[in-house]
Parts: C-alpha cells; sequence; structure tokens
C-alpha cells in the first residue's frame, strides 16, 4: 500500500527540520519527493536558503560616528559604570594591575629567599650622552641574564620551561584558589614581556628597555620557583 | 636565536598580526588598545545594529563593549582568537542590555522598526532589502537570525546565550526566515 503523496502544508511543517538536516531518513525523502513535483515548495526552499547565504555575506556595518573619545573617557576615569547602571556612576575602580601584581608576584617569590641563584651576571651597556660621549659603565645590580644574549635567553627558556613542568605535575595537590592566583600574575607577566620583547625589537639599544625585559623574565622565573615549592594542600 | 619559550609563552606570542596589540593593551597600553578598538569596532558596532535594530542604542552599545573589553582583557588567556573572544563579550553586553531594559519597561526599538516598515508607504518597485528587512523582525526572531545566519553561531552556542533550547532556537530561525522572505517578496 503506497502512501499519499505529501501535501504543501504537511511539506511546510517539515520544511525548518529539513533545511537543519533534522529529520530522519523517511521523512527526509517525502519532503524530497514533495519538492520535486511543487514548483511552489521548491521555490520556498530556494528562496530560504539564498536568504541565509545572503545574510552570511552582510558586510560589516561602519559606525556612524567615532566613538573612541567616549570610550577612553571612560577607561581613564576613575569610576566607570556599566552592568547595567548606564547613566548611574557607582564608584568603581578601573584597575590596570600589570606592574603592581608583576611587583607582588616578585614579593610572593621573595618568600622563598635562598632559592634565587644567578644565571648569569653582566654589565648594562653604557648609554651615551646627547653630545655622544660614553658614561662609565655599571654593573646591574640583580641582573640574572641578559634578555638580549642569545644564550642568556635559553637559560631563561630551560628555567620556564622546566619550573612549567614543575607546576604542572604538583597542580593537583596545591590549593586551587592560588593555582589560580599565581596563573592570572603569569598572564600579566606574559603580556610584560610580550610588551618589552617588542619594545625591545623596536629600540635594541636601549638600556632601559634592556632591563625591563630582564626584570620581567626574572620575575617569572622566581615566580614559578616560589610555585614549585608550594607546601601542597593538607 | 630564538628563545625556547614554553607552550603557554608560544601560545600568547601567536603570530597573529595583532598578537602584540592584544599583549600591550592587556598590560594597559591605551593606544594600542586604541588600534584594537579601530580594528574591530565596524563589525561589533554591526553586531549592535543588527541584534537591536536601533542604530542609535548601537552606538552606545558598542562603547559599553568596548570599556568591557577594557576590563576584561587581562584575563583573555588567547585560547581564542581575540576576535572571537570579543565577538562572544558583544553578544553577552547586548543581551544584557536588552534583559535590564525589560526589567524597566522600555521600549524595544524592534517594536518601533516593526512599525515604521508596516507604516512605509509602498510604492511599485518600492523594495525593502536585506537589512531593512532584519530590523523589522520581532526582537525574539531577530537575535536569534542574526546571531547564526548573520554570525555563524550554532544553535547549541545560542541556546546558551539566550537561555533557551536548540530546538527553541531552530525553531525560531525557521520562522524569522519565512518573515524575511515574505518581507522582501512584497
Amino acid at each position: 500500500m503506497t502512501s499519499d503523496p505529501m501535501t504543501c502544508s504537511e511539506a511546510a511543517d517539515q520544511l525548518g527540520a529539513y533545511l537543519e538536516g533534522d529529520l530522519p531518513a523517511a521523512a527526509r525523502d517525502a519532503v524530497e519527493q514533495h519538492l520535486a513535483t511543487c514548483p511552489t515548495c521548491t521555490a520556498l526552499v530556494a528562496d530560504l536558503e539564498r536568504l541565509a547565504a545572503d545574510a552570511a555575506a552582510l558586510p560589516p556595518l561602519p559606525v556612524d560616528r567615532d566613538l573612541w573619545a567616549g570610550i577612553s573617557r571612560r577607561i581613564e576615569a576613575p569610576t566607570t559604570a556599566l552592568d547595567g547602571q548606564r547613566g548611574r556612576r557607582a564608584p568603581r575602580p578601573v584597575s590596570r594591575p600589570a606592574w603592581h601584581l608583576a611587583a607582588a608576584a616578585a614579593a610572593l617569590a621573595a618568600v622563598t629567599a635562598g632559592v634565587t641563584h644567578q644565571l648569569t651576571l653582566g654589565t648594562v651597556r653604557a648609554p651615551t650622552t646627547v653630545a655622544g660621549a660614553p658614561v662609565a659603565a655599571r654593573p646591574a645590580a640583580t641582573l640574572v641574564a641578559r634578555p638580549d644574549d642569545a644564550d642568556g635567553q635559553a637559560v631563561y627558556g630551560r628555567e620556564i620551561t622546566d619550573l612549567r613542568a614543575v607546576l604542572d605535575r604538583r597542580r593537583a595537590e596545591l590549593d586551587p584558589a592560588t593555582v589560580e592566583l599565581l596563573e592570572r600574575n603569569l598572564e600579566l607577566i606574559d603580556a610584560a614581556i610580550a610588551q618589552s620583547r617588542a619594545a625591545l625589537a623596536a629600540d635594541p639599544r636601549s638600556p632601559f628597555l634592556d632591563h625591563r625585559l630582564s626584570r620581567a623574565l626574572g620575575t617569572k622565573v622566581q615566580l614559578l620557583r616560589a610555585a614549585a615549592t608550594l607546601p601542597a594542600r593538607s | 636565536m630564538p628563545v625556547a619559550l614554553d607552550r603557554s609563552d608560544q601560545l600568547r606570542l601567536t603570530l597573529s598580526p595583532h598578537a602584540t596589540d592584544v599583549a600591550r593593551a592587556a598590560a594597559g597600553d591605551r593606544r594600542a588598545f586604541e588600534r584594537l578598538y579601530r580594528e574591530h569596532v565596524d563589525r561589533v558596532f554591526s553586531l549592535c545594529v543588527r541584534m537591536t535594530g536601533d542604530r542609535a542604542a548601537a552606538g552606545e552599545l558598542t562603547q559599553d563593549v568596548f570599556v568591557r573589553a577594557w576590563e576584561k582583557l587581562a584575563l583573555f588567556r588567547g585560547e581564542s582568537a581575540f576576535s572571537t573572544w570579543l565577538h562572544r563579550l558583544a553578544v553577552n553586553v547586548v543581551l544584557t542590555a536588552r534583559k535590564t531594559a525589560g526589567r524597566r519597561g522600555a521600549h524595544d526599538g524592534g517594536d518601533d522598526a516593526i512599525a515604521a516598515i508596516a507604516a512605509r508607504p509602498h510604492a511599485p518597485g518600492d523594495r525593502i532589502d536585506l537589512e531593512g528587512a532584519i530590523a523589522g523582525l520581532p526582537p525574539g526572531a531577530r537575535r536569534i537570525f542574526v546571531l547564526h545566519d548573520v554570525e555563524g553561531y550554532k544553535h547549541e552556542e545560542i541556546a546558551d546565550f539566550l537561555g533557551i533550547t536548540a530546538g527553541g532556537s531552530k525553531a525560531q530561525l525557521h520562522r524569522a526566515r519565512l518573515l524575511l522572505r515574505e518581507a522582501l517578496l512584497r
């Protein structure tokens, strides 16, 4: 016994699922049999498919006006209203803790004094005066390695890799809140390292940038070292 | 000689042209953040316009998106492209604003758009374009159509955004497409 052919109304009820590919095989076959004989429904399917394709191809709409001034004011202001409070300013500092958290991370590392060791010692390159006469060179205070020195970078890299491996092995036995804090600090330090590297690449002769990168890398090493020696949670 | 970095460093320092700007902005560099704004503002604005049907509100929401992005950027881990992260943040800002406006009983711009399109006199050959038709959709259908067909989100993702089921998203999408077809054929 053969079933009655599908009507347009029945096909329309199935079209949503048909276009999503959600119909079981038998129902899909029935719809396609109907489409093969119904130009109206075939045109409808073609229109809906073209509509989806046209929507996907819509270009971005250019913004009406430059919004940067308003954004800049809000991110620079000490209070920022968001979270549905637009129009009513609630005191809420916008914190950008890149360097002070990195310093806090260094302080954390300092708790494990005695673990640090000097990787290499070197001097900061002598900066020149405006007239071109060099000033006296001075030894680096706590220089761990010169980041523009290939060997120094390799040492940092190996140390970071090894310490990361230790932290990863110990992750399950450490307090989750501490691990989260460590990861956030590492992200901030990584951002500072990336920024310093980029700046140094643009100005490779800058002793200030050289020292800043060295400090950031050293902080990362110290933080990872401190994390590697944290006691397991009880 | 390149430094032997660990995998997490390598992931962050990908060769995306704007990886440095993202890292710099995350560290507080406003000029880098402005460059990110200029690169991404049109796409964010487009999302806001199309989801709300209201260009004026979209400008305000676009600012909200970038302010929120500035606040959250330090938490961006680079597990997705920055544009993907920013885009999802924009969707959430728009949807949160809608909920807040709903609690206040505020008028949804989409209702105005529907009324405006319905009231517009139709001259022969006067065809609405797709953007106008999208703006004329009922708000719920418009949001799902924009998220799925324009922005490319899957139904499961839309369901997460909107707190509905994937099946509900599919049904609303089909309804939206039928309404759009009807509007475009008038």
